[in-house]
């Protein structure tokens, strides 16, 4: 039987955009509780965010002028300890510098950028509340709402995630850094192309058929989903970055959300399931698009997700995932199905008393966040229904966060029950059904930069 | 609450819930606030106050002055509907915003350049943290609070550098 589970810490992009933050790995590694956590869990996740490494186009990050210098210094640190300390480390590009995408134009506090396709930004409900106050002395707080509940700028996608495009440019200055380099800046064992693309990026759909109206341009009617060929492409672009260098680095991907949307202008559901009324295309259609552009996979790719949903609610939305990737995921397998990385998971406070009752006392939900954590990921050790295929699963957040409070201990590090249940499980090794394969030889990419 | 709603109060700003408070017109209130373990007191009100201004005067932030006192309000709530130990953690962040800056007392450009410069204090590199680096990340990760959860997981308030 081969029974796999490895288990992995994500500590958010806090460590590098505030480094001596509670989330920063040094700080962690250091803490009297941490040889127990890392006794049972061997990857950590990490977030290379690019706005804040390389916040002026004119400095590439290891320019001693980039504003962001400092913190590249800090993540090297962190990623240096984590592999002394026996990680392995899961590397994500995340975000776009406002300069990267055009974004930077459009100032936070203007009408310019409230009006900026808030179609694809904020619920038409929140924005309906604000279109309706105008007028009467409620205008200028809608106005606020809609302000603070759009989706960053940070989020747009650029036009091109292509080998020549300024993301093909950040994504090689961090393989150059970490893994050719490495281990003098610290060494990777993973790439991951992207962080739920299918919830945080915009716009996730073409315009709608209806431009007549701000309710039109809500609809989702006669609008096409965009954002899995957004995700094609930073594959292949990755892909081909890793062939340049000729790296047998493991790759992940899409990393997407399980979240369960209305919205479909907001989030892309992934597939169809037995929970939800709303089903999602965003798996099939990304499979449809790698097929396209004659995407292969091979060894070097293994299929990534979120499973809030699974984890918290005792549900097997995984299974629908298996049932649409199937056999036509040209990456790694396990099990006799697509090998799954979960690179995010965990247990909300929120969703305990959703599952348990609202009138739980604190204490009792404390209580039941440890139980949920140990029946999740004991049902993953089990190689069939919801734990084949799946490698490794992933707890977010260490110290709790305020606005997704799923830590293990509370946001100033002290202990809760949920520590002890994450602790208390241990690993089981890789027995994936992969032979060796020899790597594809590099490819010229010598246009890429970091400029 | 004799006739006055918990939200009614914190919209009133916390300006005016302090004066209230120094010129002894609230004793019942002040107990009932004090009873109440989710209530914020009056002094982090306006320590809560004073760092989202701080925030809202950096010109790159993503929070306006103008949503200040409205996202006030909602830390507030938060704050309320948060368990315990996220009300310790707020307690004991602000509490030290208090005693090492006085930060109730700043004016929104003081109080973004005490997080200025705590946020760079020491070295970002190395292998021991400045503890001011620290407490003003800790502010930036609580002042989140007032937005609820976030089902996106989005990169909170961030300060550009002077």
């Amino acid at each position: 039987m081969s029974t796999v589970l490895q288990k992995c810490l994500d500590i958010t992009p806090n460590g590098v955009i505030r480094p001596w933050s509670l989330q920063d790995y040094r700080l962690i590694r250091v803490q009297p509780w941490w040889p127990e956590l890392r006794a049972t869990t061997s990857w950590l996740r990490l977030w290379a965010d690019w706005p804040t490494l390389q916040p002026q186009r004119e400095y590439a990050p290891d320019d001693p002028r980039s504003g962001g210098y400092g913190n590249l210094l800090a993540f090297d640190e962190q990623i240096k300890l984590a592999v002394a300390d026996g990680l392995n480390v899961i590397l994500l590009p995340y975000r776009y510098p406002l300069w990267a995408n055009g974004t930077g134009k459009l100032s936070f506090n203007s009408d310019a950028n409230l009006f900026y396709l808030p179609q694809d930004r904020v619920s038409f409900a929140t924005f309906q509340r604000y279109l309706n106050a105008i007028g009467t002395p409620r205008e200028a707080a809608e106005k606020e709402r809609v302000r603070g509940a759009e989706k960053s700028r940070e989020y747009n996608t650029p036009a091109s995630h292509g080998e020549d495009s300024l993301w093909a440019g950040y994504v090689d200055f961090l393989w150059q850094r970490y893994v050719v380099q490495a281990p003098e800046h610290g060494e990777v064992a993973a790439f991951e192309v992207v962080n739920e693309p299918n919830g945080q990026l915009w716009p996730q759909r073409g315009p709608s058929g209806d431009q007549s109206s701000w309710a039109g341009r809500f609809s989702p009617v006669g609008s096409d989903l965009v954002i899995h060929k957004v995700v094609a492409e930073m594959m292949a672009t990755l892909d081909a970055i890793a062939d340049h260098h000729g790296q047998t680095m493991l790759c992940l991907a899409p990393s997407t959300s399980d979240a369960d949307s209305a919205q479909p202008r907001i989030t892309s559901n992934i597939t169809p399931t037995s929970y939800s009324a709303n089903p999602g295309t965003f798996v099939d259609e990304l499979l449809d698009e790698l097929d396209r552009i004659g995407f292969r996979g091979g060894p070097r790719w293994a299929w990534s997700f979120h499973n809030y949903n699974d984890y918290e609610l005792n549900q097997h939305r995984v299974e629908f995932l298996q049932d649409h990737i199937g056999k036509r995921w040209g990456g790694r397998r396990l099990n006799g199905v697509a090998e799954l990385w979960c690179t995010e998971g965990g247990c909300r406070l929120t969703r305990v008393r959703q599952r348990f009752g609202q009138n739980l006392s604190d204490e009792q939900v404390l209580n039941q966040q440890a139980e949920v954590i140990k029946e999740a990921l004991h049902r993953h050790h089990w190689p069939e229904g919801e734990g084949a295929g799946v490698t490794m699963l992933t707890q977010y957040t260490l110290a709790a966060d305020p606005r997704f409070d799923a830590g293990l201990l509370d946001p100033g590090y002290a202990h809760r029950p949920a520590f002890d249940a994450w602790c208390g499980v241990r690993e089981r090794g890789a027995q994936g059904e992969n032979d060796p394969v020899e790597m594809p030889a590099p490819s010229d990419l010598s246009s890429l930069s970091a400029h | 609450m004799s006739g006055v709603t918990r939200r009614q109060l914190l919209l009133r700003g916390g300006g005016v819930t302090i004066v209230l408070f120094a010129a002894g017109a609230g004793p019942v209130l002040a107990q009932e606030l004090a009873a109440d373990p989710a209530t914020l007191t009056a002094a982090r009100r306006a320590t809560a106050l004073s760092l989202l201004a701080g925030i809202a005067a950096d010109p790159g932030s993503d929070l306006t002055p103008g949503a200040v006192e409205l996202v006030a309000v909602d830390f507030a709530d938060g704050y309320a509907a948060a368990p315990a130990d996220m009300r310790a953690f707020a307690d004991a962040t602000l509490d030290r915003l208090d005693s090492e800056a006085g930060f109730a007392a700043l004016s929104p450009d003081d109080s973004l350049a005490v997080l200025r410069t705590w946020s760079v204090a020491g070295r970002p590199d190395g292998t021991t943290g400045d503890p001011r680096r620290t407490l003003a990340a800790s502010a930036l990760t609580l002042a989140g609070l007032a937005a609820g959860e976030d089902e996106l997981r989005q990169v909170g308030y961030t300060l550009q550098p002077a």
